[in-house]
């Protein structure tokens, strides 16, 4: 019996091939698409899951209010002296680890690379689950002269794994020193939120400065440049320990303080901080949980679309299947045979979709870390989870899609079985509904994508306020000792240079800092505090030539630049920009002289007494998800900073001769340093990149599930065609045209579609505006995403029905009457 | 074998009841070859679908070997037809995705009859219709006589007490026809099979050994030609 079933299945599918292939490899690559989307969701859920430690380990954060518009800030970094006393006052805290983010210059063939590095303290590789393949994790921090590097770091430096107690040289500043391999850690895994090659002790942050600089850093409260995690003893409560924080607080920073900026202290526990985007570190990743949500609820879309097709299919194909069930009741054949035959044929057919699926995600799978761009490493086949998910899938699939015609078709009475089912022609109710949600769902997702391409574009192309276009930015170590007399000269130089239209140094390092989970390029970064409460927590500001304002297209709205004669600038100039005035509410902005000196108390702002010289228009020196802040141009001599970056503005023309020339030069100038190149463009892009690439990814799914959607439609729309063909013939011998059988297939399915589209544009618009709350700049949310987006699946779905009409249209009408 | 007694059936429209069938006595004992005739719309068709519980009377009572068929449930029905009853349809009715050897087999399948047994049933049943050859072969690529006999086979197969065919030579031509009623013939004389047929044709008819005319629902004439 099982076997005439299974034949029975077999030879409908073969003879249906259209329908089978349709609905099988339907589900199948939607299957497939939802299994790679959900494990790339279960990899950003798994972040720091293979911590032994993860929900004991603790950071220490800090939350603070801005008086000048209440804004809330979060942050991380701590200063130093604060780490001490902390150890030193509670007594419940095990062990406390500064961790810290930075880089360094490693000698390798004669070349120094630069590479990010982590310092940290010795208890780091003990309490974090990061272990060693060689040495001890107690001891390799211990000495300050000891280095932990990964595996890999190993193959690249040494060629081999086993390098304990080698030596490799590396500039933490100016000055060379052989660090010694102390362990060699397992490359750190992906869904590490804490990622390193090298490790050093944390003492050499500090230790690696000028003496004047370790004195501030050893003892300056207010001076943060560490992270502070720490774990408790047993027995201690993180609850009791937080409530005990204010306390603290007030007696390192005083109350007045404190109760100024709303400091609060928290404890975060390691599991929680991938999430956190609220804490952007240098230290750790982090990631918007929503868009793992919103990929994880795409992939259910899917797997919803595939699944509907699925149904939607098999469902009509067994409203031309009465006749044989009609057979089948003639013989003998009570209801609840039928009911198997319905319910194993389905599940037949269902797990071999399901089978194929699975196989075309594992084929597809070492590509997928081309979309997430992440290295997964995925491992499906040994994946139990996936297993006991595809088989409940099975199951409910089975089900839900064998139920209603088993129980439906199963309970009809033989004769109307028999009977030409009028019915049968036209699309049921159920299917109906399905296509609606199907063609909802596809339209949500297009109007999502629309609605994030418009708003990327926006930010792509919007004025800055600067044109970073054609600038690149050329790093140089601002701790060589002669840094500010090679960076001039450098500048000097490369102006000379056909095909460079000026140049300028900083004393801020522009470079893509996003793998240290920030979005900033490093313009303006250095915060100084001030007590003038219309000015916030904080003014940035950038030590920069008068030449910045010519190379980065900064428009100067009154007053003066810096002097461009050498050595003829006084010190106290400052270049304030538009939204500065507009704080401080002033009418007349030249001249003003800055009093930044808080009465009773010794300390004095760093820009007391400064005058303003002249006003630049804003300009977005932060990414365009924090508003526009006031903000201080010094001159770079003036503040006896060194430059971190030499910017050049070149022509557009022949610009790869010039970017060959730039080096050359820097080889000659600069032979041991490393010549590091960016785009200003670029960077400014890579600000965005993580934007960028969620719209990626939302978008080829989006694309995926609108072509599955489709998918189903065109299997539909051949099933109905070729239902109605003898209405057609009929039509047609009574003087139809082409466009009017057309007509008649298409308008029920473009009526389902328009439906969707009436569902999903207010669901789209919802999500869509919650989307964009987390801009500071964002579009306004118009009608033309919506349009775009209802169009493009109304004709998508259009030419595909068209495509099916149009055959049953063509056909020779005589034929079709005669087959019956 | 079979009792009916003031059959109705009707189709309820708005406001109005079309009758198919009123008010139907009927009483065909074991071994008869009954052929119902009479014109499109008669209720003919209804009549036999009634008669094989493929259809339900709304009003009356039908004894089917002395056993009350309007009380009987699905399970029952299915029983009775496994056992007791083949169907044959003007239109085969063969099933498309199964071969000849397959759709002939169907119905053991239903009686979880053993599977060398089944074997050997539907050799004997390709043999007895000179149909061996066919056997690997789907009914599409048969001719209507040939899937006739198929139906046919496919009938017999169950080895029923009752056989109820459907004009189940409509869409055949004579020399098939002729063959198909031979067998009837045969298997009502030298089996006993009580067989039922609706006919247009007065020759088809003469096979039989008794013929019902109905008219707008109800019989008019029972055995006409035996009055003669």
């Amino acid at each position: 019996m099982f076997r005439n079933y299974l034949k029975i299945a077999l030879r409908n599918l073969k003879k249906y091939k259209i329908d089978s292939f349709i609905s099988l490899s339907g589900l199948a690559i939607g299957l497939c698409c939802c299994i790679i989307l959900i494990m790339y969701v279960r990899f950003e859920w798994s972040y720091d899951n293979f911590h032994k430690n993860k929900d004991s380990i603790y950071r220490l954060t800090e939350q603070t209010v801005n008086s000048r518009n209440n804004e809330i800030r979060h942050n991380t970094v701590h200063p130093y002296p604060q780490s001490i006393a902390l150890k030193e006052e509670f007594p419940e805290i095990k062990s406390l680890i500064n961790i810290s983010g930075g880089s360094a210059q490693f000698l390798k063939d004669g070349k120094y690379i630069l590479e990010p590095i982590k310092f940290a303290d010795p208890e780091f590789l003990s309490e974090f689950t990061f272990p060693l393949i060689f040495g001890d994790s107690k001891t390799a921090l211990s000495n300050l002269d000891n280095i932990v590097i990964t595996e890999s770091a190993a193959n690249k430096y040494f060629g081999k794994t086993n390098v304990v107690g080698e030596l490799i040289t590396i500039r933490l500043r100016d000055e060379p020193k052989d660090f010694m391999v102390s362990g060699i850690a397992k490359d750190v895994p992906a869904n590490s939120s804490i990622q390193f090659n090298f490790l050093l002790p944390f003492e050499n942050q500090i230790s690696s400065a000028s003496a004047k600089e370790q004195k501030t850093l050893r003892e300056s409260w207010d001076i943060g440049f560490l992270e502070t995690w720490v774990t408790l003893n047993e027995g201690a409560s993180k609850e009791e320990l937080v409530a005990k924080f204010p306390a603290f607080l007030e007696s390192h920073y005083g109350s007045g303080r404190v109760e100024r900026n709303q400091i609060e202290y928290g404890l975060q526990p390691l599991s929680q901080v991938y999430f956190n985007e609220d804490y952007r570190s240098g230290v750790t990743q982090s990631s918007n949980k929503s868009y793992s949500l919103i990929l994880g609820s795409i992939a259910l879309v899917i797997l919803m679309i595939a699944g509907i097709n699925f149904m939607s299919l098999t469902l009509s194909r067994y409203t031309s299947r009465n006749h044989e069930i009609g057979i089948r009741k003639t013989v003998g054949a009570i209801r609840h045979q039928i009911k198997f035959q319905i319910i194993g044929e389905v599940f037949i057919t269902c797990s071999f979709a399901i089978m194929l699926g699975i196989v075309l995600a594992e084929l597809l799978a070492p590509f997928s870390d081309v979309l997430f761009q992440k290295e997964l490493n995925l491992s499906l086949l040994s994946d139990p989870i996936l297993w006991i998910s595809v088989l409940g899938l099975l199951i409910i699939l089975t089900l839900v899609t064998s139920l209603y015609p088993a129980v439906k078709v199963s309970g009809k009475n033989v004769t109307s079985l028999f009977s030409d089912d009028r019915s049968a022609q036209k699309i049921p109710m159920l299917i109906k509904g399905l296509i609606i949600v199907q063609f909802g769902l596809a339209i949500t997702l297009m109007i999502g994508t629309y609605v994030m391409q418009g708003q990327i574009n926006f930010i792509l192309n919007k004025d800055l306020g600067f044109n970073p276009e054609n600038v690149v930015a050329v790093e140089i170590n601002s701790e060589l000792q002669n840094g500010l007399v090679l960076g001039m000269l450098y500048s000097q130089e490369a102006s000379k240079i056909t095909g460079v239209l000026s140049t300028s140094i900083t004393a801020a390092q522009y470079r893509d800092y996003s793998e240290y989970g920030v979005t900033d390029i490093g313009m303006a970064q250095l915060m100084s505090a001030t007590t003038l409460t219309q000015l916030g927590d904080g003014i940035p500001s950038e030590a920069v030539d008068a030449q910045y304002l010519e190379t980065m297209n900064i428009e100067l709205l009154t007053g003066a630049n810096f002097s461009k004669q050498a050595n003829s600038f006084p010190s106290d100039e400052i270049i304030i920009n538009k939204a500065f005035v507009d704080a401080m509410g002033w009418d007349n902005p030249i001249g003003q002289i800055l009093e930044d000196k808080p009465e009773n108390q010794g300390w004095v702002g760093p820009f007391d007494g400064k005058k303003v010289i002249g006003v630049i228009e804003n300009y977005h020196f932060k990414s365009l998800y924090d508003p526009l802040q006031p903000m201080v141009l010094q001159h770079i001599e003036a503040v006896d900073e060194n430059p971190g970056t030499i910017l050049i503005r070149l022509s557009s023309d022949r610009m790869s001769k010039t970017i060959s020339n730039l080096k050359s030069l820097w080889n000659s100038i600069a032979a041991q340093e490393a010549f590091n190149l960016a785009f200003m463009d670029d960077m400014v892009q890579r600000q965005y990149n993580e934007e960028i690439r969620w719209n990626r990814i939302i978008r080829i799914s989006s694309m995926a599930s609108i072509l599955l959607a489709c998918f189903g439609l065109f299997g539909l729309s051949a099933l109905v065609a070729q239902r109605r063909i003898k209405e057609i013939g009929i039509r047609k011998v009574f003087g139809a045209s082409i466009k009017n059988i057309l007509f008649l297939i298409s308008k029920d399915f473009v009526l389902l579609v328009i439906c969707g589209f009436v569902i999903s544009a207010p669901v789209a618009w919802y999500l869509s505006n919650q989307w964009l709350t987390d801009f500071s700049y964002k579009i306004n949310l118009g009608v033309l995403p919506f349009l775009y987006g209802g169009l493009t699946v109304l004709l998508i779905a259009l030419t595909t029905v068209s495509w099916q009409s149009v055959k049953a249209a063509l056909q020779n009408p005589v034929e079709n009457l005669r087959n019956e | 074998m079979i009792k009916l007694r003031n059959i109705d059936r009707y189709i309820d429209k708005r406001l109005q009841r079309n009758f198919i069938l009123k008010g139907i006595d009927l009483d065909i004992t074991e071994g008869d070859f009954v052929s119902i005739m009479g014109p499109s719309g008669a209720g003919k068709s209804t009549l036999l679908n009634i008669i094989g519980f493929l259809d339900d009377a709304n009003e009356g009572e039908y004894y089917f070997l002395d056993e009350p068929v309007h009380g009987l449930n699905e399970k029952q029905k299915s029983e009775y037809h496994r056992s007791y009853i083949g169907f044959v349809f003007q239109a085969y009715h063969l099933i498309d995705e199964l071969t000849v050897y397959e759709n002939i087999e169907m119905p053991l399948l239903y009686r979880k009859v053993k599977g060398s047994q089944r074997k050997s049933m539907v050799a004997d049943m390709l043999d007895r219709f000179n149909i061996v050859a066919k056997k690997d072969l789907f009914p599409n690529q048969l001719s209507g006589g040939q899937q006739q006999l198929v139906g046919v086979a496919r009938a017999l197969i169950g080895s029923p007490k009752l056989i109820l065919a459907d004009e189940p030579t409509g869409n055949l031509h004579s020399d098939q026809s002729k063959e198909i009623m031979e067998t009837f013939k045969k298997l009502n004389k030298e089996d006993g099979v009580t067989i039922i047929q609706v006919t247009h044709s007065d020759e088809m008819a003469s096979y039989g050994d008794r013929i019902i005319n109905l008219q707008d629902g109800a019989v008019t004439e029972n055995n006409p030609y035996e009055e003669e």
